[in-house]
C-alpha cells in the first residue's frame, strides 16, 4: 500500500519549495483581471482615435501608424472598433452569466431537495443539455427577436444548467459533512444550513464555473453577431467585425477579421484563466 | 427522572435495497445528570450510531428516547430544534465538524444566533468570549478560520460549541481520539472541569479503555448492536462479568511493556452486522460458549442491584 502510495505523484505532497508563492498565485488571479478589466476601460474612457461608427474614405487600408489595425471595406478604423465592441461584448457576457448564476445556484440548492424531485430536474437537465447550446442560442434569438435583451435572455438560458448541476453536486457531497450534522445537531433549520453552510463552501467552484460561463458566453455572443442574429449590426461587436471581414480574408486584407478574432481569443483565454487560478486556490483552501 | 433514557432502541439500515445492517439491536441505555455514562465497543459495534439516536440525528428503527421526560420521537421539528440548545455533540473528527468557512466566533456564537435570537448581539458576543476563554482558547482565536487551528484548539472550539448554550447533556463521539495523546489528557481534563462547572451529563463514547476508565461513571460495554454489560465502571473494571468484557478488558495493553500480555480470548471474527443474530452475539468467538447461547435469546439481566450483564452464565471461571 505505501509503495503504491508513494509512486503515485498525485498523493505525494509537493516540497514546501515548489509550491507556487502566494505572490505568484496573485499575479495568476490579477494579470488576466487587470487585462479584462483594462479593456472596458478603454472602451468605456480611453479617447478612440477615430470614431468606431464613423466610415472613412480610406477603406481596406492596411495596418500602419494611421490605423493601427487598418480600415475595413467600410472605411472605419478597425482598431476603435475593436476597443468599442469590448465595451458590448463583455458586459453582455457578463449580465448573461450573472443572470443564469443567481437562477442556476437557486434551482441547483432546490433540487437538493430530498426526494424524486431532484433526481427529476436532473433527467430534465439532461435533455436541455443534450440539445447543441449554440443551435438553442441561435433559436432562441430567432424565436424572441434580435435585440440586446434577448441575446442576454439566450446567454442565460444556456448558462444556467451548469449552475444547476455544479450547486446540486456539490451539495449533495457538502450536505454529507460533519459541519452540515453539526449545523443540524445545534438546531440550525434548513434555510440556515443552506445558506450559512452549504453555500459559502462551494462559492469558490461556482466562482470558477461563473468565469468559465463568461468565456464560453462571449464566444456564443461572436457567433450570434457573426451569423447577423445577435446585436444590432450597427452596434459594435467582434462577432460582426470578423464577419464583415470574412469577405476580406480571401484576398489578402487579414487585419479585418483577424484582429477581432484575438480580442475573443484573449479575452476568452483571460475569463478561463481566472478560472482556473479560483478552481486551483479553492482546492488548496480544501485540503488545508 | 433520568436525563436521557433509550428504551429497546434498534437501528436497521438499508444498504443498497437489499442487505440490511443491524446497528443496533434492542439497546437501553439511562443518563443521568451529572454522570459520564461511556459507550465502549470496537468499531462497528454500534456505538456512534447511538450517540446520533440519542440526539434524534438519526431516526431509530424501533424504540423510544426520552430526554428529561420528552419523548424526542414524538416532538415536530420545530421542538426539536428548540430541544437542541438542552442536548449537545461533540464529534470526534474536530477540523471536518467545523464549518471551513466561519471564523471561531461565529462557530461558537451560532447555537446563541438560533436560540437566543432575542438577546443583543453585544451580549451574545460577551457570552462567546467568555466560553473561548472557558475552554481555554486565547481571545484572538475568535478570529481565527478552524483552518488555522491545531487539532487540540479545534476540539476546543467543537466543544465550545457544545456548551455555549448551556446544555445538560453531551454526547461526545470519541472526542479525544483523532488527537495527539498529549493533547487528549487536556482534552480530557478540561471535559472533566466543565462538567463539574456545569454539571452536564456526558454520553461518551469510545473504543479506548483507558480513557473511559479515566472519565467514566458507569459504563455500558457494546459489542455487535447489543449492550453485553452495563454497570458502575469501577466494579466492572474490578470484576468484568461478560466474555466479551473480560476480552476488552485483557486486550488493553498494560503500562509495563515487559509484563507478558494474556494469551487471547476471543477466537474468529465478529459475525457480520449484516446477519440477523439469534441468541447472544459473542456465540462462537465465545471462550465459554455452549449450545443453549444461540437456542435462546441471550438479553441484557440484572446481575445484581447496579449490574446487568447479557450472559447465561455470567463471571464464568472458564473465561
Amino acid at each position: 500500500m505505501t509503495e503504491t502510495l508513494a509512486a503515485d505523484p498525485t498523493t505525494v505532497t509537493a516540497p514546501k519549495g515548489r509550491k507556487p508563492r502566494r505572490g505568484r498565485r496573485r499575479l495568476r488571479l490579477w494579470v488576466p483581471s487587470g487585462i479584462l478589466a483594462g479593456m472596458l476601460a478603454a472602451a468605456y474612457l480611453a479617447p478612440l482615435p477615430y470614431d468606431p461608427a464613423e466610415p472613412l474614405p480610406d477603406t481596406l487600408a492596411a495596418p500602419d501608424g494611421e490605423h493601427w489595425m487598418g480600415t475595413d471595406k467600410f472605411g472605419i478604423d478597425v482598431f476603435s472598433r475593436l476597443v468599442a465592441s469590448a465595451g458590448v461584448d463583455i458586459p453582455l457576457a457578463l449580465a448573461g452569466m450573472l443572470i443564469s448564476l443567481v437562477v442556476g445556484v437557486l434551482l441547483g440548492l432546490a433540487a437538493l431537495h430530498r426526494g424524486p424531485w431532484g433526481e427529476r430536474v436532473v433527467r430534465a437537465l439532461d435533455v436541455f443539455q443534450a440539445f447543441p447550446l449554440l443551435v438553442l442560442a441561435i433559436a432562441l434569438v430567432a424565436l424572441m427577436g434580435n435585440n440586446i435583451e434577448n441575446v442576454v435572455v439566450a446567454i442565460a438560458i444556456i448558462n444556467v444548467p451548469r449552475f444547476v448541476r455544479l450547486v446540486r453536486s456539490e451539495g449533495l457531497t457538502i450536505r454529507e459533512s460533519r459541519y452540515v450534522e453539526a449545523a443540524h445537531a445545534i438546531g440550525a433549520t434548513g434555510p440556515r444550513v443552506m445558506f450559512r453552510h452549504v453555500l459559502p463552501n462551494m462559492t469558490g467552484i461556482i466562482l470558477a464555473q461563473a468565469s468559465l460561463a463568461v468565456a464560453h458566453s462571449i464566444v456564443v455572443i461572436a457567433s450570434l453577431s457573426f451569423l447577423g442574429i445577435g446585436i444590432n449590426a450597427a452596434d459594435a461587436s467582434w462577432g460582426a467585425m470578423i464577419q464583415t471581414g470574412a469577405q476580406n480574408m480571401t484576398t489578402g486584407q487579414w487585419w479585418v477579421s483577424v484582429f477581432p478574432g484575438l480580442a475573443i481569443f484573449l479575452t476568452v483565454l483571460c475569463f478561463n484563466a481566472i478560472s482556473d487560478e479560483l478552481q486551483d486556490s479553492f482546492g488548496r483552501a480544501r485540503q488545508r | 427522572m433520568s436525563l436521557l433514557e433509550l428504551t429497546n432502541v434498534s437501528k436497521e439500515f438499508s444498504v443498497g435495497g437489499t442487505t440490511t445492517v443491524y446497528a443496533l439491536d434492542d439497546v437501553s441505555l439511562t443518563v443521568n445528570a451529572g454522570e459520564t455514562l461511556a459507550v465502549i465497543g470496537e468499531s462497528g459495534s454500534g456505538k456512534s450510531t447511538l450517540g446520533r439516536l440519542a440526539l434524534r440525528l438519526i431516526e431509530p428503527t424501533r424504540g423510544s428516547v426520552h430526554f428529561q421526560g420528552t419523548d424526542m420521537l414524538a416532538l415536530p421539528a420545530a421542538g426539536l430544534r428548540q430541544l437542541r440548545a438542552k442536548a449537545q455533540i461533540i464529534f470526534q473528527e474536530p477540523f471536518e465538524s467545523l464549518n471551513p468557512r466561519m471564523r471561531v466566533a461565529d462557530i461558537v456564537g451560532e447555537p446563541l444566533a438560533i436560540h437566543q435570537p432575542k438577546t443583543p448581539a453585544a451580549d451574545r458576543r460577551s457570552r462567546v468570549a467568555r466560553v473561548i476563554d472557558q475552554v481555554g482558547l486565547a481571545p484572538e482565536m475568535a478570529r481565527r478560520f478552524p483552518g488555522e487551528l491545531s487539532g487540540g484548539q479545534q476540539q476546543r472550539v467543537g466543544i465550545a460549541r457544545a456548551i455555549v448554550t448551556e446544555p445538560s447533556l453531551i454526547v461526545l463521539d470519541e472526542p479525544t481520539s483523532s488527537l495527539d495523546l498529549s493533547v487528549r489528557a487536556q482534552i480530557l481534563q478540561l471535559l472533566a472541569d466543565l462538567q463539574t462547572e456545569l454539571g452536564m451529563g456526558y454520553l461518551f463514547i469510545s473504543h479506548d479503555i483507558h480513557t473511559v476508565r479515566y472519565v467514566s461513571d458507569r459504563i455500558a460495554v457494546m459489542y455487535r448492536g447489543r449492550v453485553v454489560e452495563t454497570g458502575p465502571s469501577e466494579r466492572v473494571f474490578a470484576d468484568p462479568q461478560h466474555p466479551y468484557t473480560r476480552a476488552l478488558l485483557a486486550a488493553a495493553l498494560p503500562v509495563d511493556p515487559d509484563q507478558e500480555l494474556p494469551p487471547a480470548r476471543l477466537v474468529g471474527d465478529p459475525v457480520s452486522p449484516t446477519e440477523k443474530v439469534s441468541g447472544c452475539v459473542l456465540y462462537g468467538r465465545c471462550p465459554v460458549g455452549e449450545d443453549r447461547c444461540v437456542q435462546n435469546e441471550v438479553r441484557l439481566t440484572p446481575f445484581d442491584a447496579d449490574r446487568a450483564v447479557a450472559c447465561i452464565k455470567p463471571g464464568a471461571p472458564g473465561s
